[in-house]
Order: C-alpha cells, then structure tokens, then sequence
C-alpha cells in the first residue's frame, strides 16, 4: 500500500513540476507576480512531496518490504542497520531519487532564499530548474521506478553488494549528489540571466554562494569516494581515472573554473559570458556523467541501447544542450563587458584566464579520455582501452601548469602589471620554501624512490609546492601588513581572499601529497607461521590466519606483528571477507597509516585447512594522508569563503532592475 | 575464437555488474568484479608470487602495469587479483623469464586480444587521434585564448547592443555639444 502512495507522490510531483514550468514562463512572459509565486508553491509542494515519498522508501527498508523490487534486489535480513539505510542509493532507481530529491530540495531552498535584487530573474530560474526536475521525475515513475512491486514477497532480499557494505557509502553519495544537484542553482541563474538578457545586481553574490557550495561537496564527495576505494578495494590506490571517477572530477573541474571567472566578473566585470557558460557546463557535466556511467554506453557502445535509460538521457541531454545553446546564441550578445580601461595586460585577471585554460584544458583531456572508447568503437569498430598510463602522461603537466600560475597568479595586481615587492616576495618566498621542501623530501624520504625520472618529478614538484605555499603565505601576510597587523580588520573585509588562500594551500598539499604515487614500493611474500618479512624498515612478522564470523559475512584475517626500529606498532588484519549471500571474496585490507606514508597490506592467499601459510602483498604508499587533509583544508576555504558578504555585493556595471 | 568468445561473456556480465554500480554515479568504483571472478581460487594451492626486485622484475612491473585487467574498470592486470589477470599474469611471467622484451610481450598480447588489452591506445592509425587531441588543445589554447580575449579587448559593440556607460557619455558629449 505504502508502496503505492510513494509511487503516486512521485507522478504528482511530476505533474507539479510541469505545471510550476509552465506558470514560470508564462509569469515571466506576462510578467505576472502572482502566477510566478504560484510556481514557487509548485515546486515547494513537489519537494515535500518527494520527501515524503523518500521517508516512505526509508519506512520499507527498515521495514524489511520485500515486496518492493528495489528492496529485495539491494537488501537482505541480515543486513546491518546502517546498510539498510544506505541500501537506499545503493543501485539504479534509488541513487536516481536520491539525485532528485535533493535538486527539488535545493531548488526549493534557492527559490526561497532569493535576493531582492533578482527579483526579476526569478521566474525563469523557477522554470529551468522545474524543467530538469519533471524530466527527472518523468524518469522516477517510468523506467527508473523504485517502488516498483514484486508478487509474491520474498521473505529475504539478494543482499547488497558486499562492496558497498563500507560506512564511506553512508556519506559518500550523498555528499557527491549535493555537489552535483546544488551545480544546478548557479546552471539556472545563468540561463535565467541569459534569457532576462542581462546580470542582475544580486546574480554574481547569489550564484557566487551555490557555486561555492557545491565545490566544497564536490570536494569532499570526490575525496571521500578516493578515500573509499582505498579501504575496499585492496589495490593500494585512491584514483584510477575509470570513468566513474572522471565523470566526478569534470564537473569539479569547472565549478573551480566558474569561481576563477566569477572574481574576473566581480573586479572588473569582464568574462560574464564566460561565467555564463561555465555554470551551465558544470551542472551539464554532472548529468552527463550520470548519463555515460548509467546508460551502460561506458562499457561499449553496443550495451547502450540495453536499458531504455540510455536513450532517454541521451536525449534529454541534447535538448537541454540545444535549447541552452539557442538562447545563448540569441541572448549573449546584450550580456556586455564594461568600458573598463587597461586590462588584460600582465596583470590578474589574465593570469585568471591562463588558469581557465589550464582547468578547461584538463577538463578536456579527462573528458576526451573518457569518451575515446566509445567514439573509437563506434567510428573504426575496434574497441580500445583509455586507463590511467594514459592521463597520467598529461595531467602532471597540468598540476605544474596550475602550481606555478597559483603562485605568481596569486601576488599579481589587477589592471597594473607592478606588483608592489613582488620580486621580494618572489626571493623570499623561494628561500623560505628550501627548508620546507628539504623537511618534506628529508622525513617523507623522497630519496628510497628507486628509478631517476619518478625521483626527479617529486624533487621538482615538492620544492615547487612548498614554493607556491609560501609565495601565498608572504602575499597573505603583505596585506596583513598594509593592515598594521590588525588581522580581525583584515578578516572582516576579506574572507574570500582568506578562504581562496585555505583553499589554494589545500591544493598544494594535495599536489604534494599525489606526488607520493611516484614512490612504489611493494613487495610480495608467502609467509609460514611465525616466520617474519623485512620492508622499508618494517619487521613484519606473520602469526596466524584467524576465521571470525561478522553479522553477514565470515573474515579470514591474516595477523600481522609490525615492529620498526625495535619498537612494537601492533598488530594489523588484512583479510578476506566471504559473504554469505553472494559467495564473494572481499579485501579487508591491513592499514597502519603514519603522516609520512602508509603500510598497506593485502591477503592475496592463503592456506585453507590450517591457516599457517598465507601470501601478502605489502605497499608503502607515501603521503596519503596528505590527500586526506588536503580535504578538509580545502573544503574549509571554500566554506569560509562562502560567508564573505562583500565579494559580488556591489557589481559595478550591471544595469539596475528595479530602474 | 574461444578467447574472444570467452570476452564476450565476460563483457556482457561487467556490463550488467556495471549497470548496478553505475548506481553509485561517482563512487570510485575500479575492480568491479564480474560475479564469480573475485577472490582467490578455492583450493588450497598458494598463489604464485610475483618477482618485485631486479631487472626482470622491474620488466614484469613494466609489463603488467601497462595491460588492463579484462573483468575490472581502470585497473592494470598487476593491480587485479582476478582469477584471468593472474592467468594473464602468469603468461607475462613466463615471457619474462623466457628473455623476451618488453615489445615482444606487448605483441603476443595485442595479437591475441586487440589493442583493448592496452591500458592506452597505441599511437598508430586512428588512435593517434586519443594523443594528438591533448597536445593540439595545448598547443592551440594559448594562441585561441589570445585571439578571443586580448585582440578583442577593443570590440565592444555587437548587434547594435552598447554598454550603459558608451550611450551615457555619448549623451554627455552630445550635451556639451548643444550648451556650446
């Protein structure tokens, strides 16, 4: 029964939505206030109504209602608490609700939360976001269906895959779908600017505020998705460039860009087209990626039309693609950059465009690596494979591109090409980044790396980020300075250059940290019981392999005494995890994670009967944890830079509305 | 071909493994397993260890890491303990020790399997394309940017449409005009 109301919750929504469409654009057209609110209230009904059909979805998870397809296809009775919840946007139908769900949530949340002073823009915000959501809602009651039944009711479900029994998939998704959804905000301020034919005073504080939202989850979502292939997949690694991944990181990619083009448009009111574009792109590449990595056409172009999803994305892609682009095309040229006097000169703002170019660049690389399978198989019919060797030969480059533009980017001045004490800082700044880099390469000991090209990238690239670090730190205190060390002055006025600055010193630790892939060092051994394993100053000794039975698998752990330097760190598990419903093998892997590196330890093998011998695969993965932090240094910028009341506040050439 | 056969099947069960984990639209997901094929064997023989110091270890290193697991997503048949990528393993192995280089390898390999087998197209015929498309945008950017943003700085007006400010200080001249 319940399953029903959800199901009709769903195709009211949907109708909900085409109506708040079409009253949007008549409000606009007739200008009528009234009908505009009315499409508001649309939409708000819509978002309550989806939650309700959410919670009602929850109810049967919990409730164990094997009569709902989904449930029985991604949940089982002994499924623990948490799974069962997260069984919610664990497969197809119910990541797909999740994704809605949270657009009509933040859809909602921006109608809401509007500034006054765009006003006038409203209503085609309204309708291109609702426009998005009754396609997506479309596809909730027809091909994507998660209350769709199944008689008679099981009494057990199939069971989740045991690869995503991990608590990263508790925040993992959720966090990358806000990211993605919230991406739509500034897409439909953008379309709404166009279609208006003007920026609004408030657009560029507005839409400035989602982007930056959106970075920080998108941050977070790909980093902890990094942070989950790392525990459970057993293969020492956090990045693959597999499609999934990159169909993440390209959306990211440009949100970084649009924020880049935004502070252009705030100074000096150049690139707003640019701007433009780069939010419709963000938010087209989130759904994009949704539709390569769902549709199937990622494993062959064959496989595509197998699910009717395909087809429909594909489709509702190009129209939203072609409408976009008409209106830009009819639009664009009344949206005009101001008469502003000397600019584009060795100044900011074009070290703000070089920076695009670096970060559109390598958005087309990935995306070029993603798609080149499929266009190959589908021009020449010969399938080919596009994997890590191959972006890893180009995205180096890029990352010493983006370091040094970072660092000189960042002292420069807008319109001028003086910069006062540059070259002082620049000196300095160099002298003060050897001790640091010599502290990096000295206790993260750089110099065991065994082959000369890899040492020689973490040598440049270290002493080139701790360079770039305190180029931005003597900038930082330069102001301060000018300031006479009144740091709560400075931070009053300038949170946006402070989060910029977290945020661009968390990149660089991440730069820094990546630069430990270089390292490889692994070894491989079969160990009898009792008999020890010596590895980069570890004595690892083997002990037994212990069978534990968990809720609804069975581990075999390998125990393993770490001592270094005499010392006993304790004693690590990696295992294998049977699980009882699908009979799969899983790696639990063996961690002992220090600041410097990781020892990473896998179960390849073992001995079945007596559990004396078994065969490990033992890495050291350097400055991992590096990555992780740069995390939550980097989403700190983002969020600090978030609540700067001053960035966007005063556009200095945009025609007043309310003239 | 048996071999080929054999893909086929394989491909079609990751497609619909894939299909399922597509559900997690950005979670990292290499080394998902076709049904069946994770884990170690359930015998009780201890898998072949894979050398990992000298000149032929580092050549089955080389190898290994530049062919691609064929039942997983973005993984090296050195990084997957797929039941076929340790059989793929085990051939590079045998090459290694049997002296042949690193070419030769790829070769029996790409023979058997398609260039597919190859963690990145090789840089002959229609794939130079997957190359020369990175290094042309990174050749060609910088003179494009130049063109659309510092040669244009001067142009403002499009379509008829001026800036405010161009339509107020045209007023004022044509004022001091009037006035005089």
């Amino acid at each position: 029964m319940l399953a029903d109301l959800g199901f009709y919750l769903l195709l009211l929504c949907c109708i909900s939505s085409i109506y708040g469409v079409l009253s949007a654009v008549l409000a606009a057209v007739w200008r009528h206030r009234r009908l505009y609110r009315s499409s508001r209230l649309a939409l708000t009904g819509s978002c309550v109504m989806a939650v309700v059909a959410a919670g009602i979805l929850v109810y049967s998870l919990f409730q164990r209602d094997y009569s709902i397809a989904y449930i029985f296809k991604n949940s089982s009775n002994d499924l623990p608490q948490i799974y069962t919840l997260t069984a919610f946007w664990c497969s197809l139908e119910g990541s797909h609700f999740l994704w809605t769900l949270l657009l009509t949530v933040y859809a909602t949340l921006a109608l809401w939360t509007y500034n006054k002073d765009n006003e006038h823009i409203m209503p085609y915000v309204s309708a291109s976001l609702q426009a998005v959501l009754a396609w997506m809602f479309y596809l909730l009651i027809s091909y994507s269906d998660p209350f769709v039944r199944m008689f008679p009711a099981q009494a057990n479900g199939q069971g989740m895959n045991a690869l995503l029994q991990n608590p990263y998939m508790a925040i993992h998704p959720p966090t990358l779908f806000t990211g993605y959804t919230a991406l739509a905000i500034p897409a439909a301020y953008s379309v709404a600017a166009l279609l208006y034919g003007d920026i609004t005073e408030g657009w560029l504080k507005t839409t400035r505020r989602w982007a930056l939202y959106a970075w920080c989850a998108l941050t977070a979502g790909i980093i902890l998705g990094g942070n989950w292939a790392y525990a459970e997949l057993g293969w020492s690694g956090y990045w693959a460039w597999d499609p999934v991944e990159n169909s993440s990181l390209i959306p990211w990619i440009f949100c970084t860009a649009l924020l880049h083009a935004m502070i252009v448009q705030d100074k000096l009111g150049h690139l707003k087209r640019l701007s433009l574009v780069l939010a419709f792109l963000a938010f087209f590449f989130s759904f994009f990626g949704t539709f390569i990595t769902r549709s199937g056409v990622i494993s062959s172009v064959h496989s595509f039309a197998e699910s009717p999803i395909g087809p429909n994305y594909l489709a509702f892609l190009a129209s939203m693609l072609l409408v976009v682009a008409l209106v830009y095309g009819f639009r664009a040229p009344s949206i005009l950059p101001p008469d502003a006097e000397k600019v584009w000169g060795v100044s900011k703002e074009s070290a703000l465009v070089i920076t695009q170019f670096l970060l559109l660049t390598l958005a087309a690389i990935v995306c070029v690596g993603t798609l080149y399978p499929i266009v190959s198989e589908a021009i020449t019919g010969e399938r080919t494979t596009v994997q890590a060797p191959y972006f890893n030969t180009f995205a180096p480059w890029i990352g010493l591109g983006l370091t040094v533009a970072i660092s000189v980017g960042n002292i420069m001045r807008y319109q001028t090409n003086k910069i006062p004490g540059g070259l002082r800082l620049l000196v300095l700044s160099f002298l003060a980044s050897l001790p640091l880099a010599g502290a990096l390469i000295y206790y993260g000991e750089v110099m065991a790396t065994k082959k000369a090209f890899n040492l020689g990238a973490q040598l440049v690239g270290l002493l080139l980020c701790s360079w770039s670090i305190c180029c931005l730190s003597g900038d930082l205190l330069g102001r301060i300075k000018t300031l006479r060390w009144n740091v709560k002055l400075f931070l009053s006025r300038n949170l946006a250059y402070f989060g910029g600055y977290i945020a661009h010193i968390g990149l660089l630790i991440a730069i820094a940290g990546f630069l430990g892939n270089y390292r490889g060092l692994q070894k491989i051994a079969t160990l009898r019981s009792g008999e020890s394993v010596e590895f980069f100053g570890y004595h690892l000794t083997f002990d037994k392999v212990e069978t534990t039975e968990e809720d609804n698998a069975t581990l075999f752990s390998g125990l393993i005494n770490v001592q270094r330097n005499g010392l006993d760190l304790g004693v690590i598990r990696p295992a294998r995890s049977k699980y009882v419903t699908t009979g799969n093998m899983n790696h639990e892997i063996g961690l002992l994670s220090t600041f410097w590196h990781d020892l990473y330890v896998t179960l390849s093998d073992f001995d079945r009967e007596t559990g004396k011998k078994a065969t490990f695969e033992f890495h050291i993965n350097a400055t991992v944890r590096f990555v992780w932090i740069a995390a939550f240094v980097m989403v700190f910028g983002g969020l600090i830079a978030i609540f700067d009341r001053y960035r966007g506040a005063k556009s200095r050439d945009t025609v007043r509305s309310d003239a | 071909m048996n071999h080929l056969q054999m893909n086929g099947r394989i491909l079609r069960a990751l497609a619909r493994a894939l299909l399922c984990m597509a559900a997690l639209l950005a979670a990292p997901g290499p080394g998902v397993l076709a049904a069946g094929e994770s884990g170690p064997s359930d015998s009780n023989e201890i898998k072949k260890i894979w050398p990992t110091e000298g000149a032929k270890g580092e050549l089955f290193h080389e190898v290994a890491g530049q062919l691609r697991c064929p039942t997983c997503t973005g993984l090296s048949v050195l990084d997957s303990d797929a039941r076929f990528s340790q059989q793929i393993k085990e051939i590079v192995l045998e090459q290694v020790e049997g002296g042949k280089s690193q070419g030769e390898i790829l070769k029996y390999f790409t023979e058997r399997y398609g260039v597919w087998i190859l963690r990145s197209p090789p840089t002959t015929g229609f794939n130079i394309l997957a190359w020369a498309l990175p290094i042309a945008i990174l050749l060609l950017g910088p003179p494009a940017v130049w063109f659309f943003v510092w040669r244009r700085r001067r142009v403002v007006s499009t379509m008829g449409v001026r800036p405010a400010s161009d339509i107020l200080r045209e007023m004022d001249t044509r004022l001091a005009e009037l006035r005089r």
